[in-house]
C-alpha cells in the first residue's frame, strides 16, 4: 500500500472534537501515526499537549477509538513495559505505543525511557518534540534550542533566551543500542510512514521515533506555516532525517542545505538572536550533522 | 502437607508472593528488602515460578511497570523500603486511586536523615494517606500468610484496593525462624485467579483508562474509595477467618487482642515489637498486675470501632510507635488511637516512641512502661511523651 | 528458653552460624530464631549475632541481652567487646582459642567451657581460616541443644562436604570442661 493510500483509506482513530491548537504538529503526528499503527494498539500519552487536547478522554469519554491511558509525566516507558510484559505472558500480540512530548521523554521521563530501552521491551516510543512544555505556557525543556525565548528563559537585558544547546535525544537512544531509532518529520510523510512501518516490524527491543513537531503557539509563527517550518528544519540540517539499527546509521542527505537562519527566522522565539548567536547555532548544527555523516559512512542517500 | 522451613522474613515474603502466582513482578533492590527480589529472581531462574520479572532501574519504575501490568489485568507484586518507597510515591498514590489491587511488601526502614539503613516504621507510616490498605505483621509466618491473604482482600470486588504487608526491616527481614509453607494446591483453592472487570487496556474493548476528570466526578471516585477502604475492614476479618479455617492460623483480623478482657492497663503495639511486649505482659501478670496488649494489624483502614471497644473503660494505655509524627511530639499510631478514643476522656493515654533507626526495643522497656502506666492511671491526663532509651530506660519528654 | 550470643569478626561466618543453629532446631521439630546485630559489615570488624532456641514458639524478635550460652569465634575479640556482658548464671561458653583452660580468664557465671583451636583446624580441614562450622560442631558437643546431624546437613548444603566434615571434627575435638560451681539448674 502506498503511503498516500494508507493516509487516505485507513481509519482516523482520533475521536471527533479534540481541541489542539490550529496548526499543531503533534496532532498531525498523532493522527498519522494511529492511521498507520491500526486498531490492534494500546496507547499511553503522558501529560502534555495531546493530553491537554483531550486525546486521553474527558469526563467519561474516550479521545481515541483505541485504548488510551494518560500516564504520569515521568513513567510512560516503564508503564508500557508492564503492559507489554503481561501481553507477552498471555502470549497476545498487541502493539504497545507511547506518544509523548519532549519533556516527558528527555527530562523527567528520561530515566524510565532509558531503563526500558536498556532492557529492550518491545514497545514503540514516539516523541513529538516541540521543544518545551508548550501545554503549560511554553517553559523550556532539555530539547529547547539554544537561544529560544521561552517563559522560563525570557529575553532580558542580561540574558537572552535559553543558554544551553538542545539535548540530542535520538542520538542518546541510538547509544542505548535501541532496536530501531529514527527521526521523523511531518513535511516528509512518505518517509514518516515508512519509518513507522519499520518500527512496527521490530519484534524484539524498543523502537524510538523522534518527531519534529513545530508549535505555532509556542514558537510563534502563523498556523498555516507548520509544515513549512518543519520542512525548513530538514532543509537547513537543523533536523536531519536518519535511522539507526543494528549498530549502523543511515542518513538522508539534503542537496544544497540552506543556512539555519532560514529555519530560525520563521519563528518569533528566535527573533532576538543577533548574527553571532546565529553563527553559534549554525556551528552546532554543522558539528552535529558532520558527526552523523561520519557515523553513516556509506549509508548516505 | 505444609513444609516446615527456617527462613528469613524476606524469604518468607518471596515464598508468599510466589504462592500467589503473580503474572508480573517488578522490583528494585534496596536494603533491607533486597533478598526478596533475589529470591524471586532465583525462583524464576530455576523454573519454580512462572512470572515475568522486570529488573527495573528504580522504584518509581517498579511501581510503574506493575501499574501498566495491573491496568491490563495482571496480578502483580513488588517490594521496597524507605527511600525506595519515597521515590515511588507518585505511581504509588496512583495505584490506589486507579483502584488496582496488588500486594506490595515493605521491609520497614528508617527515613534518612541522619543517614541510616536500619529498621523503623517511618517509611510506611509516612504514606498511610495514599489510599492503600496497610497491614503490619509480627513474625515471619505472618509475613507469608498475610501476603497470600493480602491478594484475597485487595482483589475482593467490594474492595479493589492495593495493600501493603509491612514488616520491620532487619528485626524480621533478617530474622531467621520457623515458618510453615502451605502447599500450592491449598493456596490455589484459597486464592483463585484474578480476573478484573473494572479496568481493561485491551484493543478488544477500547477504553480510556483514567481520562481527565472534573472535580464533581472526582469527588464521587473519592467517596467510593473511602467506602471501599471502610468495607475492607470487614473483608480483612472475613479473609482472616477463611484463612484460619483452611490453614489453621487465625490472626484476629484488623486487630489482635492479648489478655485485654480484664486488663486495667494495655500496651498498644504494631509489628515485631509485639512479641517482646507480650512477654512483658506475662511477667507483669505474674506480679498481679492486670496488663494486656492490643496489636494493631490494620493501620489503613484504621479499625476505629474495634480499638474503641477494646480500650473503652481501661485505666491506662500506652501506644508504642516505631515512628514519629512530626508536629505532634508523639508517634503516629498514638494520634490515630487518640482520634478513635475521642470520647474516652477517662483513659490515661500515653504516647511512647522507641526503636527508631534500628534501635532495639527490649523487655525492660515494656515492663518499665507497664510500671509507669500503673502510676499514671491515677491522673487522667498525661502530657508527656515517653522515649525508649538504650538499656531499657524510659525518658519523659514534656 | 535458651539464648545464645555469638561473637566473631566479619568474614568468619558468625551470622550464618546462628542461622544454621535455627535450621537445626527447626529440623529437630523445635523452634529457634536468629538475628544479627545491625551494623556495617566489614571484613575483620566485630560481629554479634543472637540466637534463641526453644521447644515452643518464640515471641521476642529482638537482641539477646541475657544469654546462657556464648559462642566466641575469636578469642581476641575480647579486646574490642565485653563478651560476658549480661550473662546468666550457669552459662556455657564455647571458644575458639589456642590457649589451655588454665590460661583463660573466666567469670564465675560460666560453669561449662568448650575450647578448641578452630582457626588451625579450619585451615587444616577447609583450607581457609573460617572457623564457623568447626565451632558449630563444638557447640553441639558442649551443649547438646541441637542435633549434630542437622548442623552437618546445613553446613553441607551451604558450604559443601568439607564443612560438613569440619562440623563433625569440631564435635570430636572440642574439649569440654566443667568449671566453678554448678547448682544443677
Amino acid at each position: 500500500m502506498k503511503y498516500r493510500d494508507i493516509l487516505m483509506e485507513q481509519e482516523d482513530l482520533v475521536s471527533p472534537g479534540i481541541s489542539a491548537c490550529q496548526g499543531c504538529g503533534a496532532e498531525l503526528c498523532l493522527r498519522t501515526a494511529l492511521r498507520v499503527l491500526g486498531k490492534n494498539t494500546v496507547v499511553a500519552i503522558p501529560p502534555g499537549c495531546l493530553a491537554g487536547a483531550g486525546v486521553v478522554g474527558w469526563n467519561y469519554d474516550n479521545g481515541l477509538k483505541i485504548p488510551v491511558h494518560i500516564t504520569l509525566l515521568d513513567n510512560t516507558a516503564s508503564f508500557l513495559a508492564g503492559v507489554k510484559e503481561l501481553y507477552d505472558y498471555l502470549d497476545e500480540d498487541v502493539q504497545v505505543v507511547a506518544i509523548a512530548g519532549d519533556g516527558a521523554t528527555a527530562d523527567c521521563g528520561f530515566q524510565s525511557l532509558s531503563g526500558a530501552a536498556e532492557r529492550g521491551h518491545n514497545i514503540i516510543y514516539i516523541c513529538y518534540d516541540n521543544e518545551g512544555y508548550m501545554n503549560t505556557g511554553f517553559q523550556r525543556s532539555g530539547t529547547t534550542t539554544k537561544g529560544s525565548h521561552t517563559s522560563t528563559t525570557p529575553v532580558g537585558s542580561l540574558i537572552k533566551g535559553k543558554a544551553q544547546h538542545k539535548k540530542d535525544m535520538p542520538m542518546i537512544m541510538a547509544m542505548h543500542n535501541a532496536a530501531y531509532v529514527a527521526t521523523l518529520n511531518p513535511a516528509y510523510m512518505k518517509d514518516f510512514v515508512s519509518k513507522l512501518k519499520k518500527a512496527m516490524s521490530v519484534k524484539e527491543g524498543l523502537s524510538y521515533l523522534h518527531v519534529c513537531s513545530p508549535c505555532p503557539t509556542g514558537w510563534r509563527f502563523n498556523s498555516d506555516l507548520s509544515i513549512e517550518v518543519a520542512r525548513k528544519a530538514v532543509k537547513t540540517n537543523f533536523f536531519p532525517l536518519y535511522e539507526y539499527e543494528n549498530n549502523s546509521f543511515k542518513l538522508k542527505k539534503v542537496a544544497n542545505p540552506e543556512p539555519v537562519s532560514n529555519f530560525l527566522k520563521l519563528s518569533k522565539k528566535f527573533k532576538h538572536l543577533d548574527e553571532k548567536d546565529i553563527e553559534e547555532i549554525q556551528a552546532h548544527v554543522d558539528e552535529k550533522y558532520n558527526n552523523l555523516v561520519n557515523l553513516a559512512g556509506e549509508n548516505i542517500n | 502437607m505444609s513444609k516446615v522451613m527456617a527462613t528469613t522474613g524476606n524469604t518468607a515474603a518471596a515464598i508468599g508472593a510466589a504462592l500467589a502466582k503473580p503474572q508480573v513482578i517488578a522490583a528494585y533492590p534496596i536494603t533491607p528488602q533486597s533478598s526478596v527480589v533475589e529470591n524471586l529472581a532465583g525462583m524464576i531462574a530455576n523454573g519454580e515460578l512462572n512470572s515475568k520479572m522486570v529488573e527495573v532501574e528504580s522504584e518509581h519504575s517498579a511501581m510503574s511497570v506493575v501499574q501498566g501490568a495491573a491496568v491490563s489485568g495482571a496480578r502483580t507484586f513488588t517490594a521496597t523500603s524507605a527511600q525506595g518507597l519515597a521515590l515511588m510515591y507518585e505511581p504509588y498514590f496512583r495505584m490506589s486511586t486507579l483502584r488496582l489491587p496488588m500486594v506490595m511488601a515493605i521491609a520497614g526502614r528508617e527515613m534518612t536523615s541522619p543517614e541510616t539503613v536500619w529498621g523503623s516504621q517511618q517509611d510506611s507510616i509516612s504514606v498511610r494517606d495514599a489510599g492503600w490498605l496497610q497491614m503490619y505483621v509480627e513474625d515471619n509466618q505472618e509475613i507469608l500468610d498475610m501476603i497470600i491473604q493480602g491478594y484475597k482482600v485487595a482483589e475482593n470486588q467490594k474492595v479493589l484496593l492495593p495493600i501493603n504487608i509491612i514488616y520491620d526491616g532487619f528485626f524480621l527481614s533478617h530474622l531467621m525462624e520457623r515458618v510453615e509453607v502451605p502447599p500450592q494446591e491449598k493456596v490455589d483453592q484459597f486464592l483463585p485467579g484474578y480476573n478484573p472487570q473494572h479496568v481493561k487496556f485491551n484493543p478488544s474493548e477500547p477504553m480510556a483508562v483514567d481520562p481527565l476528570t472534573p472535580g464533581d466526578i472526582l469527588m464521587e471516585y473519592r467517596e467510593d474509595h473511602l467506602k471501599a477502604a471502610h468495607k475492607a475492614l470487614e473483608v480483612i476479618d472475613d479473609v482472616d477467618n477463611d484463612f484460619g479455617n483452611s490453614f489453621g492460623r487465625y490472626y484476629g483480623g484488623a486487630v489482635q487482642e492479648y489478655l485485654c478482657d480484664d486488663a486495667d492497663i494495655v500496651l498498644v503495639t504494631m509489628g515485631s515489637m509485639t512479641g517482646t511486649a507480650k512477654e512483658a505482659v506475662n511477667i507483669k501478670r505474674e506480679q498481679g498486675i492486670k496488663a494486656g496488649l492490643l496489636k494493631i494489624r490494620a493501620m489503613r483502614p484504621f479499625p476505629e470501632t474495634k480499638v474503641n471497644e477494646v480500650l473503652k473503660g481501661k485505666k491506662a494505655v500506652a501506644v508504642v510507635d516505631r515512628n514519629v509524627c512530626f508536629g505532634w511530639n508523639t508517634g503516629t499510631l498514638f494520634v490515630e488511637v487518640k482520634a478513635a478514643l475521642n470520647r474516652c476522656d477517662d483513659i490515661s493515654l500515653v504516647p511512647v516512641i522507641g526503636g527508631l533507626g534500628g534501635a532495639d526495643i527490649t523487655l525492660n522497656h515494656f515492663t518499665n512502661c507497664i510500671d509507669l502506666l500503673q502510676k499514671t492511671s491515677d491522673y487522667k491526663k498525661y502530657h508527656k511523651c515517653i522515649w525508649f532509651k538504650k538499656g531499657g530506660e524510659l525518658h519523659e519528654v514534656s | 528458653m535458651r539464648e545464645i550470643r555469638l561473637h566473631g569478626r566479619g568474614g568468619m561466618g558468625t551470622v550464618k552460624a546462628g542461622e544454621v543453629l535455627v535450621y537445626a532446631s527447626v529440623k529437630g521439630a523445635n523452634y529457634g530464631n536468629s538475628i544479627p546485630f545491625f551494623g556495617f559489615e566489614r571484613q575483620g570488624a566485630p560481629v554479634t549475632s543472637f540466637v534463641r532456641l526453644d521447644d515452643k514458639p518464640i515471641r521476642p524478635k529482638n537482641q539477646v541481652y541475657h544469654p546462657n550460652c556464648l559462642i566466641v569465634m575469636d578469642e581476641t575479640i575480647q579486646k574490642a567487646v565485653n563478651i560476658f556482658e549480661g550473662i546468666r548464671d550457669n552459662t556455657i561458653m564455647v571458644m575458639n582459642t589456642n590457649k589451655s583452660l588454665n590460661e583463660l580468664d573466666i567469670p564465675e557465671e560460666i560453669t561449662k567451657v568448650g575450647i578448641l583451636d578452630a582457626t588451625s583446624l579450619s585451615l587444616e580441614f577447609i583450607g581457609r581460616p573460617i572457623p564457623n562450622t568447626i565451632m558449630l560442631g563444638a557447640f553441639v558437643r558442649a551443649t547438646n541443644w541441637v542435633d549434630l546431624k542437622y548442623v552437618c546437613e546445613r553446613a553441607g548444603q551451604l558450604w559443601g562436604e568439607k564443612n560438613m566434615a569440619a562440623a563433625e571434627k569440631g564435635y570430636e575435638l572440642c574439649e569440654v570442661h566443667e568449671v566453678g560451681e554448678n547448682d544443677g539448674k
